[in-house]
């Protein structure tokens, strides 16, 4: 039996509780046990990224010392968290240091939540009905980044009568960007208000949005926008019509 | 000037203490993961007729001229066609047996030299050159810059005429070079003048020519 | 641009930033971005990325053995007739010019687009000793005409419509314009024809410096470059010493890249080869090799990346953020990702740190770029060096960022407090909460709310977890019993 170490993110933890409770039962219902390694918080991506490395380095130390003693995979719902600890984490420490071997091990183990599914587990398709017209955004980390892009895709193709449906500049960033958001609001904005118009533009009744800050930011710019549009992660969607 | 020296000390000071790390060891060879594969040449005839097509893609005009006869059929209706009134050419070797000269004269076409910095070419409307390469990927003639060839030969006037041989014919830009780097001035020609400064509006015939001729002349 | 010692400050630009600008540039972005894909996708994808590998590895091995590729293009252009010259700073460089200028007595000049003569701010330096200096490419005669700058470095007007151009065109020429493309383009024509054949003095910048032979590498798409570089008496080309390559080999590869990344051609119209001075062409070439700042960089092994830049545009197109502001609100030469970083490695992080705060970090910038420069990581950089500074630079960053930075590593750094301010999270929002969301927080929150609602504090995950851990420890006990 398959077991993963849930790396909830400080993000999910906070605003999308919903969106961690349906990846566990998600998980369960495929034959995997979870653990949720107590001691972690974030991953140290907001103070690194914002050019502040030094508490950066100190909260990706934390962070590795919550997941350093547990085994099998490490799985989250972001590519963001994913991407920093995989690509970052071994660039931050002293060549041939301590910290240095234990974040590359680490880099190893942790995966995004469609990368497991698919490349680890192999499936594809876990039941799950979602008889609507979506449209898929490509959040910049998780796509460019960690270069994930056909396993959302294939999970998403064996979702019972969900037509995706293409919309223009899919791939262009949300303007969520982290602190880019509070530093240059007006620029975020507008970002994120070509992004929602897109979106509107194509007619989709849902949006698959599988970033928590993307999310947030996306899905807030639709209701403020009065839009019915749905902004949901891929995982709320393998939870539809499922037997869970 | 009499900080030049300096300058230059100083600047190449600076550079070598930036390179600290490589500056002990010398000129390495450029690594061959900074080479590429050049593209390889089809048979002659496809090679031609891509040549053709790129051209036209370009906005220009390519043709097949076969022999004294129809280069002359061929210029006397591009002199028509493109209202040419003055014109001046590269008077190569290869292309002299034509009699360029006396074709444009009998179509009644006033020749004028091209020789110098070639300012005179400014209301001529025709310039015929002679190419030392042709790059048939991407439509491109290779112009080598002499005195009897200026820059403003193949850029004043408001047609240009590039005459290639099948054996100027390269696979590749990096042929091309390998050839003409002795040479050590020349352009590579590729269509008319163009821009697309305004709105993104492609538009032919800025500073130079309106129009671009090539003939594969066998 | 060296002379600028004011702060830049990229979020009041962009508020300024004209709607009708941002919509001209998403309109000239988008088809240049779609013309380069097609030219891409001809190719062929796989080839095109072996090409941008080599195309990086050709100016890594440049840069790093710059001092032997400068010596060797001094001495084969000074073999080939013409005179090198050294420039320190942007200072320098516009006395060289300047002398070059008045010895000749020079009155009138033909300039090729070059942004290294924007970043020495060479023209206002020839209009003062009364030098008339015509740019002319089309674009940047344009914005010369409009008395402004280049808002995009390979198209400097790409942020005018046609009816702009056709309004300056009839202000400033007194003629009759009308707004097409094709008969603007002519006005210009005409109009430059007679300084192109008057002029005293040719002015240039440089795509690239073959060292082998000491070449002088100008692409232009006008043949305005060819005919600056050819018809007036001296040339003068002004070059950053980053500019410079190796072989002709290299010279192969970088303009495959050049031209398909810039304008979405497999070729660009023209490609001159200048190598010293030549029968029928001008009397005297002299070349300026510029420094301003370019070997400080140099000695960055993160930054020094960003002198690998060709000058394609390619990273500006693509940019959502530059897309946004247009050109003008990175207040500088250089703008986009590649001004991001040009900029306060030019002008320091004081004066210029907010800039590489203008990025998202989405990536898209460094997918395209021809020779794999990897921005996002050099913005990292650069935002480190204005936080907390360097061994190039002292920090910047206001002491109010610092102690919320602390504070907030402290509280996320502590299981206790970061799930205590979870709880308080939740208790204080009570007040602002509508259902889900909180449709407005207090400042500097409100740099978020302004845009969009923020989603209430939920929490409660790891209590259900652990609750339903326990329920199955016990399902599972019973069976065993």
């Amino acid at each position: 039996m398959e077991m993963v170490q849930l790396f909830i993110t400080c993000m999910g933890e906070n605003l999308l509780p919903d969106v961690l409770k349906k990846m566990v039962l998600l998980l369960e219902r495929l034959g995997v046990r979870c653990e949720l390694p107590e001691a972690q918080t974030c991953c140290g991506q907001p103070f690194y990224n914002s050019g502040f490395q030094a508490e950066g380095r100190q909260m990706a130390l934390r962070w590795m010392k919550a997941f350093a003693d547990t085994g099998g995979y490490i799985v989250a719902p972001s590519g963001s968290c994913v991407e920093f600890v995989k690509h970052r984490y071994p660039a931050m420490f002293p060549e041939g240091s301590a910290e240095q071997e234990r974040a590359v091990r680490l880099a190893g183990r942790v995966l995004e939540f469609s990368q497991f599914l698919v490349n680890v587990l192999k499936v594809t398709d876990i039941g799950a009905s979602f008889p609507h017209r979506v449209a898929c955004h490509y959040p910049c980390h998780l796509t460019r980044g960690l270069g994930v892009r056909s396993e959302p895709l294939a999970l998403l193709r064996a979702v019972r009568g969900l037509e995706l449906i293409p919309f223009d500049e899919s791939e262009t960033c949300c303007g969520f960007g982290g602190i880019f958001s509070v530093v240059y609001p007006e620029v975020s904005k507008a970002m994120m208000e070509t992004k929602v118009k897109n979106i509107l533009a194509s007619g989709a009744e849902a949006v698959v949005v599988s970033e928590p800050g993307c999310l947030v930011n996306i899905r807030g710019g639709l209701v403020k926008a009065h839009s019915r549009v749905r902004a949901m992660h891929l995982i709320e969607i393998l939870a539809e019509g499922g037997s869970t | 000037m009499s900080n030049t020296k300096s300058s230059r000390e100083v600047i190449l000071t600076d550079v070598h203490t930036a390179l600290a790390a490589y500056a002990a060891s010398p000129l390495q060879p450029i690594p061959t993961s900074a080479r590429f594969e050049p593209r390889k040449a089809a048979n002659l005839d496809e090679e031609m007729e891509m040549m053709l097509l790129e051209v036209k893609r370009l906005g220009g005009r390519g043709l097949k001229v076969h022999g004294r006869d129809e280069f002359a059929v061929a210029l006397d209706d591009l002199v028509k066609t493109e209202r040419i009134r003055t014109a001046a050419f590269s008077d190569h070797p290869l292309y002299r047996p034509y009699g360029i000269a006396s074709l444009l004269k009998g179509s009644g076409v006033q020749v004028l030299s091209p020789d110098g910095d070639g300012r005179r070419l400014a209301d001529c409307d025709l310039g015929i050159t002679a190419a030392d390469a042709a790059l048939p990927e991407t439509g491109t003639v290779l112009l080598r810059t002499t005195q009897g060839q200026p820059d403003a030969l193949s850029l004043l006037p408001r047609v240009h005429l590039a005459l290639v041989a099948p054996e100027a014919f390269r696979a590749d830009i990096h042929h091309a070079f390998a050839m003409a780097k002795k040479d050590r001035h020349f352009v590579l020609v590729s269509g008319s003048s163009r821009t697309a400064d305004i709105e993104k509006v492609l538009t032919l015939g800025v500073h130079g020519p309106k129009s671009f001729h090539v003939w594969i002349c066998d | 641009m060296t002379e600028k010692t004011a702060r830049i400050d990229f979020r009041e630009n962009s508020r300024n930033a004209s709607p009708a600008v941002v919509a001209a540039t998403q309109n000239s972005t988008r088809t240049a971005l779609r013309k380069r894909a097609a030219v891409v996708a001809e190719f062929g994808e796989e080839r095109w990325q072996e090409l941008r590998k080599a195309g990086h590895e050709i100016r890594m091995h440049a840069l790093t053995h710059l001092d032997r590729y400068l010596a060797m293009v001094e001495e084969k252009v000074t073999a080939a007739g013409g005179y090198v010259h050294w420039a320190k700073d942007a200072e320098e460089a516009r006395e060289i010019v300047l002398g070059l200028a008045t010895e000749r007595s020079v009155r009138s000049i033909v300039k090729v687009k070059s942004m290294v003569s924007e970043e020495i701010d060479l023209n206002p330096a020839l209009e003062a000793r009364g030098i008339r200096a015509y740019e002319t490419d089309l674009g940047e005669f344009i914005v010369q005409l409009a008395g402004q700058r280049p808002s995009h470095i390979t198209s400097p007007a790409l942020h005018m419509t046609k009816e702009e151009v056709a309004a300056l065109f009839c202000e400033k020429l007194g003629i009759d314009a009308c707004p097409i493309p094709e008969e603007l383009t002519e006005h210009a024509r005409l109009r430059l024809r007679p300084e192109f054949l008057n002029a005293d003095m040719g002015i240039s910048g440089g795509n690239f410096l073959i060292a082998e032979t000491g070449t002088l590498l100008i692409v232009t798409n006008e043949g305005n470059g060819r005919l600056s570089t050819s018809l007036p008496p001296v040339h003068v080309a002004v070059v950053g010493i980053e500019k410079v390559i190796p072989d002709w080999e290299s010279a192969a590869v970088l303009l495959k890249l050049l031209a398909r990344s810039v304008s979405g051609s497999k070729i660009t119209a023209y490609s001159t080869f200048i190598t010293g001075v030549r029968e029928g062409g001008p009397k005297e070439f002299h070349l300026v090799l510029l420094d301003n700042g370019r070997s400080r960089i140099l000695a960055d092994k993160v930054a020094r990346e960003a002198l690998l830049c060709i000058r394609c545009g390619a990273c500006m197109n693509t940019c959502p953020v530059y897309n946004q502001v247009g050109g003008y609100a990175y207040g500088a030469v250089y703008q986009g990702p590649i001004g991001s970083m040009l900029t306060p490695l030019l002008l320091g992080t004081g004066l210029a740190g907010g800039l590489p705060f203008a990025s998202t970090l989405c990536g898209a910038c460094a997918e395209l770029c021809p020779v794999m420069i990897p921005i996002p990581e050099i913005l990292l950089h650069l935002r480190k060096r204005f936080v907390e500074g360097d061994t190039f630079e002292s920090p910047s960053v206001p002491g109010i960022l610092k102690a919320m930075a602390k504070l907030g590593r402290i509280v996320l750094g502590s299981p206790t407090l970061y799930h205590l301010g979870g709880r308080l999270g939740k208790i204080f929002q009570a007040p602002l909460r509508r259902g889900d969301w909180l449709p407005s927080l207090p400042p500097p929150l409100n740099r978020w709310t302004m845009a969009r609602p923020f989603p209430a504090f939920q929490g409660g995950f790891r209590g259900w977890f652990k609750n339903r851990k326990a329920a199955v420890k016990q399902a599972e006990g019973k069976l065993h019993e």
